[in-house]
């Protein structure tokens, strides 16, 4: 493989962009009701259909937009997880966010907590809260240790994510049966939109943490050869760690309050690229990032077309409208994960 | 102990450290009161027990610790002021046995030593990429530079992390134990490049090894460390010898001539001398 430099990583980004260009511009074309992507299209210019056009561009589009948005980040912060804590099988939701979120969700829906505030859900603002509270806790626990490592931190994290699912148990025990319901549908993740305002709300707090984490490959390049080496190269470790972890988890956890815990793509999408790109974070990582959003988009599709299949297949009308997202990225990460491993280079 | 006079006109020291003092907070003292010179073309060899210091030593001197006591200067400039990169150019430190990130080639492990260079630009330029060249040419790793480090043998990935080190063109390059886990022939090869790169490109190299009878023979300066003091520093012929050595490691040596080279065999104390001081 050649040296990388900007016309390499242009030219092997290249093929990504585009794909993530195409399934974006399909996405119009596919959902639930009779339109296809022909009337999406057209519906934008002259005096095109506004049923059809509210349909293509007001629901379609924001959901697509919502899985890019989902996907570039949890794709982002597995990748750095993987490498800061070292270990394969880290996942954005490692650190404990999920389950901290998922609590805040479930506490929202006993209590509830639901309703609006400027076009954001309060389920998913305490599901934020939650996610937050998280990880200021664990950077507590383990700013207190001895020395803050990412193993600390990995440890700090597990642990408070255990607690918190211990404590949804507990709630759970007091809950009736549609606030569970609703809780379980939640932690199921779900990419629908209500009106614009969760994405303007989302692209604040993500596009500078994506800048940040993007800005961190030369560092986790050095780290990932060991930090000692790192730190004698004259990369600042606590530093870059601190910042992997922080803000990932800030960006992860603005996804996961909107969105719910959608697994799977934080996981098995940074392996994946690996494998086409290598390990360099400087390409790995956008790399990442594009594959990310295009499988949680293909995913989408997927839950919309996949019940008609379905019905195709057994020869009746299947009413389902659509399979909820995190069924789907597990339905699709698993196998191809597994294939990954089983046939992995040796 | 006083060190030896070298044969030839010392040249100045690049790297110096003097009344170095390093503990955690609550806790013993790992070094009290270390000198430590390394000069340009020299091969410096730290030994001592397990928990003498050397590992320590070996971080404080790279600047990945800071002493609590004591300065270190690095060619003239205090450590503690440089810039971590600009420290980076002039010191390249190999730990023991670094991560191998599994898809990682030879090469790109090998191009991250150019870090310290880059400064604001995400990649290596040409001339980068032309020292990265001459540092895998040095340590023969140029024939598989397209493979991935953990395809290699355990000698093969040492080299690999040594160039990248090179890649650095440091002026002192400092090694913990670089050839613990390598076998006789990979050990000798690695010592010789060694000794070679101080001969050559007058490099300053520092190795903390747990092989006393390959320090005798590679190194210029043998120092030894106990307790977190240097107990004797200078020609390895002079220091590394059973009087110095015997009360350090508490075991009894024999020095054995062989092939006109004197070879340090270990052997327990007897048990009647066991609470001997």
């Amino acid at each position: 493989m050649k040296p990388l430099d900007q016309q390499q990583l242009v030219k092997r980004l290249l093929p990504w962009a585009i794909l993530l260009i195409v399934v974006i511009a399909i996405s119009p074309g596919i959902g639930t009701s009779d339109i296809g992507l022909v009337d999406a299209w057209r519906s934008l210019f002259g005096d095109g259909d506004r049923g059809v056009r509210a349909i293509a561009w007001d629901l379609r589009f924001p959901r697509t937009l919502k899985a890019v948005v989902a996907g570039i980040t949890l794709a982002l912060a597995g990748g750095i997880f993987q490498t800061l804590f070292r270990n394969p099988l880290a996942t954005p939701y490692t650190m404990g966010i999920a389950s901290g979120a998922s609590l805040g969700a479930l506490i929202a829906f006993k209590v509830h907590w639901v309703t609006a505030y400027w076009g954001i859900s309060s389920v998913s603002l305490s599901a934020f809260i939650g996610a937050l509270a998280v990880l200021l806790l664990v950077l507590l626990l383990a700013r207190s240790a001895a020395r803050v490592t990412g193993q600390t931190l990995l440890l700090a994290g597990v642990t408070i994510g255990f607690f918190c699912s211990g404590m949804m148990m507990f709630v759970t025990s007091l809950a009736d049966v549609s606030e569970t319901y609703r809780t379980v549908r939640w932690m199921m993740g779900s990419l629908d939109t209500f009106g614009g305002v969760e994405l303007t709300a989302l692209l604040p707090i993500v596009v500078p943490a994506w800048v940040v984490m993007l800005l961190l490959a030369r560092g986790l390049n050095q780290f990932a050869v060991g930090a000692d080496i790192a730190a004698s190269r004259g990369v600042h470790v606590v530093r870059l760690e601190f910042l992997g972890i922080v803000v990932s988890s800030l960006a992860v956890s603005a996804v996961v309050s909107l969105c719910g815990p959608i697994g799977f793509v934080g996981l098995i999408i940074p392996h994946l690229t690996k494998l086409v790109t290598g390990s360099d974070h400087r390409v790995l990582l956008p790399a990442s990032a594009l594959l990310g959003a295009v499988f949680l988009v293909v995913c989408d599709f997927l839950t919309t077309l996949a019940p008609g299949w379905y019905g195709a297949i057994v020869g009746q009308e299947v009413t389902t409208a659509r399979l909820p997202i995190g069924v789907m990225t597990a339905l699709i990460g698993t196998p191809v994960f597994l294939i990954m491993l089983c046939t992995r280079r040796r | 102990m006083q060190a030896a006079p070298p044969v030839t006109s010392a040249p100045p020291p690049i790297l110096q450290a003097t009344a170095l003092r390093f503990g955690y907070p609550h806790a013993r003292v790992l070094l009290d009161g270390v000198d430590f010179t390394a000069r340009a073309g020299e091969l410096v060899a730290i030994v001592g027990p397990n928990g003498a210091g050397k590992s320590t030593l070996l971080r404080l001197l790279a600047g990945l610790l800071s002493p609590t006591a004591g300065t270190i200067t690095l060619a003239g400039r205090k450590l503690r002021r440089m810039r971590a990169t600009t420290r980076a150019r002039q010191l390249a430190l190999l730990p023991q046995n670094p991560p191998t990130p599994a898809d990682i080639t030879v090469a790109e492990v090998v191009r991250l030593g150019r870090y310290p260079y880059l400064g604001m630009h995400v990649f290596e330029s040409p001339d980068d990429l032309a020292v990265v060249d001459n540092a895998m040419k040095a340590t023969g790793v140029d024939v598989f530079a397209t493979r991935r480090v953990t395809t290699l043998s355990g000698g093969e990935a040492q080299r690999v992390h040594l160039a990248a080190c090179l890649a650095q063109q440091p002026r002192v390059l400092m090694l913990d134990e670089p050839t613990s886990d390598l076998d006789l022939a990979h050990q000798l090869r690695i010592f010789r490049l060694l000794r070679e790169l101080t001969r050559r490109d007058q490099l300053a190299v520092v190795v903390v090894t747990h092989d006393l009878n390959l320090a005798t023979r590679f190194a210029d300066v043998a120092c030894v460390l106990h307790h977190g003091n240097v107990v004797a520093s200078g020609a390895p012929r002079d220091v590394l010898r059973e009087a110095i050595l015997g009360p350090v490691y508490g075991v009894r040596f024999a020095e054995v001539v062989a092939s006109g080279e004197t070879v340090l065999v270990a052997h327990e104390r007897d048990a009647s001398e066991g609470g001997q001081p």
